[in-house]
């Protein structure tokens, strides 16, 4: 009985200890869920090496605050504008490319086993055990390198598509390649046309780079070396024939392409679905007019049965894509419908790139309006994720948004979509820079239009500047928005965003922010109408350091001036105190000098506003302003003038109007001497607003001496 | 534009009552009135009589001009090519008319004829037309009389008002030429507008999926034909490509790495890269002795040497158990090829002696 009971649970122990040393060696569990001890571990689940570390990214949310994690994480690296932006991105990517440059060109350097004695170095080796291949310097290719097959094959895997080619050269050319490595190569040519794709490793490259819509044109090299290579092939096989069948169609060389594939069928050549799609994606090219395309089109899909092929996704967008370029109307949009309905009914769910046909083919820009939308949105809601199948998909929520935004005008919808962006990591079907930043212009655009002020505001608070920077057209909308929704300080605020975005120098949108900010001034608190001034004031400062930077600098391009009529409503803006002692004044007295240096585009909008203006400052006590103010208004020819300078004299004088009219009307020469400097070139522009022109020079010049005179004389305010 | 009509009509006026005088021959209603009474009174109403007519004259070449001016500022050249034989020829006719209207009247008032009639002419042809040769000796005081009423009749510009007109005329030409350029969609676009906003409520739903199937294919396995693995690879390539961002936190930029093979992959196993000696025990790297024998004297320098050389294998980590097999043989093979000098100096031949005799035993 003792025996017994000893046995069995020394039995478990052994047994546990086995475990233990089998999960030491070989790291191995078993894999029997029932263990005799009524403990029972759950199985095992293999892991992949990423998706610990995947797990642990998704607890990482999003922090609009802050600038995306690829930019120093440092308050004066921190880049705020799209120009910068894009110089702080590419400046790091720069400094890896050198690395990579100096491995690559100083390879001997890394190849070479330290510990090894002298003569037992063995050249193609690594420093690093173990060797890691993503560090190990990058063969360089030659006309003199001497290469196997085994580079050809390194070249292709890798898609060095040039290397790839001085490779095949080196190795003897079309006659000296094995058919099986050949057919390699030639896929790698067909797919890529002879051209260089773009680098896996450069992210940041790819991403800035505007990667402009493919041109649709028949771009396929004829007569180069995929044509040689295929024609060397004896015999052709299938897989020959799908890769330049695929090729042709792929650049838009249609016509040969269904040439080859009518030559591949006589023949009994089994093609390919994916051949099938490509030919479907070029058949436009064969012929014109809507109703033969189409019929083509179904021929083709006939065709593709008849041989058995069936059609998958892909089959689906090219069909969409190819009726998406022709044109629109309600033929081929009829037509859309039937081909989405038929693929529907043999279980094919058009993808993200099926999407973005349709909404090209329904979605017209003058077109009548559909609302395709919203069915598709729903579709995609329910699904968990996104994945990309094909490099088209990219283009679906950019072109989503675009009709949210100026199609539908619709900001629910806008903002469904937005979700979906952001759901999961679907955020890496939105692009590059370019795509995201036109995606975010159409969804601030539709947000400023059509969203209630607060939530707008919310927004704009969580994408700028960090997500998206705004450009000079949505800048403008934004500031629209502001205007109407009242916000005075948040305009204030835009000034600053303005210049830290670097469209300080945009003259247009500086003047747009002026209107707004006078057309909203009036009704603000006074701590918001202080910052209001504030920014104004700035707006003039900027405006001189750009054009001094401009003279020390030589700048090529000249920087626009603000307009007289923005210049006016920054002193209206800034005069708006009754502080004689307020710093604005002196902007003021900038801004009014500029004016009269002529160095604002134009004359005043609104006159009135200066001679305003002028009055104020000369019942402050600021002489000098207005009569700056309405010597101007004199030189420019105003109406205004001539009122403005008679009340303003009477304000300085203290006297009614009446009586400094008939002053005025005296003989000038009898005022002169008798009248405070200020006072006098308010005279002076009454006689010039008077008599039409700047008649009197040589008085003026009489004055000035006068003007020392009175000098000494009192003040007779 | 109401002031050009007014010029127009004084204008018209004005060649009238001036072409009408020769062409009827003497005496018509318009003459009769204004010639007798010419005649009649004395030298200074006629005087008077030139003034008025003078200045309604004068009237017209500030037409001319505003009308060129005007035409200048907004019709492209070509227009005024083609208005410009038709005033040509007006103005021809005109000049005719006025040519012997003139001299009619200056005779009629007497005194110097020809200076009446210069003046006259010189007031009236001057604006008309002033390349004409044959009156070209009777435009000599034109200037000096143009410039004086001129600066009588129109103040000179201000400069406010001067770039308010340049500012103003430009926006004008733009608009309308942007109107013009654009047509139809500046003429949509508030048409659009309007139909867009009883329209905001309600486009056309489409639901994608209500068409009609076409019938081609039927639901059946898959069948996708020849594939191209190389096609394939590339198309993930550019997928990756077309989908790959920058990652934005450090657990996604270890992910990049451990993807592109630039750190060890988890779970952290420090033998990792090092596959090629996964299946090889420790031992085989320790116990390096086995390889000496069948060749290495039992004792003495060479074996003493040798037993050194394998402790110093034994602990290096970073030869394989070939490499370190082979660093042995390399040694085997060196000893057996200086063989006549080692066993002259008596180091091998007891090597071999002992070697066969461990055989042997």
């Amino acid at each position: 009985m003792y025996s017994n009971v000893v046995v069995p649970r020394q039995w478990t122990r052994f047994a546990c200890l086995c475990r233990s040393l089998t999960t030491i060696e070989g790291q191995k569990l078993p894999q029997t869920s029932k263990s005799s001890d009524g403990i029972s571990p759950p199985p095992r689940i293999p892991r992949g090496p990423t998706d610990i570390l995947q797990a642990l990214a998704a607890t990482v949310g999003n922090d609009p605050t802050a600038a995306h994690y690829k930019y120093h994480d440092d308050p004066y690296l921190i880049p705020l504008s799209n120009f910068r932006k894009r110089a702080y991105a590419l400046s790091a990517e720069a400094g890896r490319k050198a690395a990579a440059w100096i491995r690559d060109e100083h390879a001997e350097l890394f190849t070479t086993r330290v510990f090894d004695p002298p003569t037992k170095i063995k050249t193609p080796y690594s420093n690093a055990d173990p060797k890691i291949e993503a560090f190990s310097p990058k063969p360089i290719y030659n006309d003199e390198s001497k290469v196997t097959e085994d580079d050809l094959k390194y070249t292709i895997k890798n898609a060095l598509l040039e290397d790839s080619m001085t490779v095949f050269k080196l190795l003897g050319g079309v006659g000296s390649v094995n058919e099986e490595l050949k057919l390699q190569f030639l896929q790698l040519l067909c797919f890529y046309n002879e051209k260089e794709p773009d680098s896996l490793e450069w992210l940041e490259e790819r991403w800035f780079s505007a990667n402009m819509r493919e041109r649709q044109a028949a771009t396929w090299r004829l007569g180069g070396l995929a044509d040689q290579i295929f024609e060397s092939m004896d015999p052709k096989t299938p897989e020959a024939y799908c890769a330049m069948i695929q090729g042709m169609a792929k650049y838009y060389q249609a016509e040969r392409a269904h040439n080859m594939a009518q030559e591949a069928i006589s023949k009994g050549i089994p093609l390919s679905t994916s051949v099938y799609n490509a030919l479907i994606g070029c058949i436009g090219f064969l012929k014109e007019g809507t109703a033969l395309r189409i019929e083509a089109l179904k021929s083709l899909l006939g065709q593709m049965n008849d041989q058995g092929m069936s059609p998958n996704n892909e089959t689906l967008s090219a069909c969409l894509r190819s009726l998406s370029a022709w044109g629109g109307g309600k033929v081929l949009q009829q037509m859309a419908l039937q081909v989405v309905a038929e693929f529907k009914q043999i279980g094919i769910q058009p993808g993200l790139a099926a999407y973005y046909y349709l909404l090209c083919l329904f979605c017209k820009e003058r077109g009548p309006r559909f609302d395709i939308l919203s069915t598709i949105i729903t579709e995609l809601e329910k699904q968990e994720s996104l994945d990309a199948k094909e490099p088209a998909d990219t283009n679906f929520f950019i072109t989503a948004m675009g009709v949210c935004s100026d199609h539908l005008q619709d900001i629910n919808m806008a903002e469904r979509l937005h979700a979906i962006l952001m759901k999961g990591d679907n955020y890496k079907l939105v692009g590059d820079a370019y795509k995201e930043s036109i995606y975010y212009r159409h969804y601030v655009t539709v947000a400023c239009r059509h969203a209630p002020f607060e939530k707008t505001l919310e927004l704009l608070d969580t994408l700028i500047p960090n997500v998206y920077v705004p450009e000079p057209t949505v800048m403008e909308e934004i500031i629209k928005t502001l205007e109407v929704g009242g916000a005075g300080d948040r305009l204030a605020q835009t000034w600053s965003q303005l210049v830290v975005f670097g469209h300080g120098k945009r003259v247009k949108l500086v003047e747009r922010l002026l209107e707004a900010m006078i057309n909203t001034y009036s009704g603000q608190e006074p701590e918001v109408q202080s910052k209001i001034r504030a920014a104004a004031a700035d707006m003039l400062n900027f405006g001189q350091a750009v054009s001094e930077e401009q003279e020390t600098k030589d700048v090529r391009t000249p920087v626009q001036k603000l307009s007289a009529t923005a210049v006016c409503s920054i002193i209206e803006l800034c005069s708006d105190t009754t502080d004689k002692a307020d710093p604005n004044w002196k902007s003021v007295d900038e801004a009014l000098r500029r004016l009269r240096r002529e160095e604002a585009a134009g004359v005043p909008a609104r006159p009135q506003a200066l001679a305003d203006v002028a009055q104020k400052a000369a019942t402050i006590g600021l002489p000098g302003i207005a009569a700056t103010a309405v010597t101007y208004l004199a030189e420019c020819g105003f109406e205004e003038a001539m009122s403005a300078s008679v009340q303003v004299l009477g304000t300085m004088l203290n006297r009614p109007v009446q009586e400094v009219e008939t002053l005025l009307t005296e003989q000038h020469s009898s005022l002169a001497g008798s009248l405070h400097p200020a006072a006098q070139a308010v005279a002076e522009a009454y006689n010039i607003a008077k008599t039409g022109g700047p008649v009197l020079q040589d008085r003026e010049r009489s004055s000035s001496s006068s003007d020392s005179d009175s000098e000494s004389s009192s003040d007779d305010e | 534009m109401l002031t050009r009509l007014r010029f127009r009509r004084d204008f018209r006026v004005i060649v009238r009552c001036l072409s009408d005088k020769p062409s009827d021959g003497d005496g018509k209603a318009p003459e009769s009135k204004s010639k007798p009474a010419v005649t009649q009174k004395s030298s200074e109403n006629a005087t008077e009589k030139i003034q008025e007519l003078l200045k309604l004259m004068l009237a017209e070449p500030k037409i001319k001009e505003s009308e060129y001016k005007d035409k200048f500022a907004t019709a492209p050249v070509i227009q005024r090519r083609k208005k410009g034989d038709e005033i040509e020829v007006k103005t021809e006719k005109i000049e005719e008319s006025i040519t012997k209207a003139a001299g009619e009247v200056a005779q009629a008032i007497g005194g110097n004829v020809k200076q009446t009639e210069a003046e006259l002419l010189s007031r009236v042809l001057g604006k008309i037309n002033q390349s004409s040769t044959t009156l070209s000796d009777l435009l000599v005081g034109m200037k000096v009389d143009r410039s004086k009423e001129g600066e009588d009749q129109k103040p000179p510009e201000t400069r406010g008002q001067q770039v308010k007109r340049l500012v103003s005329k430009p926006k004008v030409t733009q608009e309308t030429r942007y109107s013009q350029r654009k047509g139809k969609p500046a003429d949509s676009e508030p048409r659009g507008e309007k139909r867009k906003m009883p329209a905001v409520s309600q486009p056309t739903v489409v639901n994608i999926f209500s068409g009609q199937p076409l019938g081609i294919f039927k639901a059946k396995e898959g069948n996708y034909g020849t594939t191209l693995d190389v096609w394939e690879n590339l198309k993930q390539r550019e997928l990756t490509l077309a989908t790959s961002q920058q990652p934005t936190n450090y657990f996604q930029k270890m992910i990049l790495w451990t993807e592109q093979g630039k750190i060890w992959k988890f779970p952290i196993d420090n033998e990792q890269g090092l596959e090629e000696e996964q299946n090889v025990h420790f031992s085989e790297h320790i116990f390096l002795d086995s390889h000496l024998e069948g060749w290495c004297p039992k004792k003495g320098p060479i074996r003493h040497f040798m037993e050194l050389v394998c402790v110093g294998l034994s602990k290096n980590a970073f030869y394989t158990v070939q490499e370190k097999k082979d660093h042995i043989m390399w040694y085997k093979e060196y000893f057996e090829s200086k063989k006549d000098l080692l066993t002259e100096v008596g180091a091998w031949d007891q090597a071999a002696k002992t070697s066969a005799e461990a055989s042997q035993s």
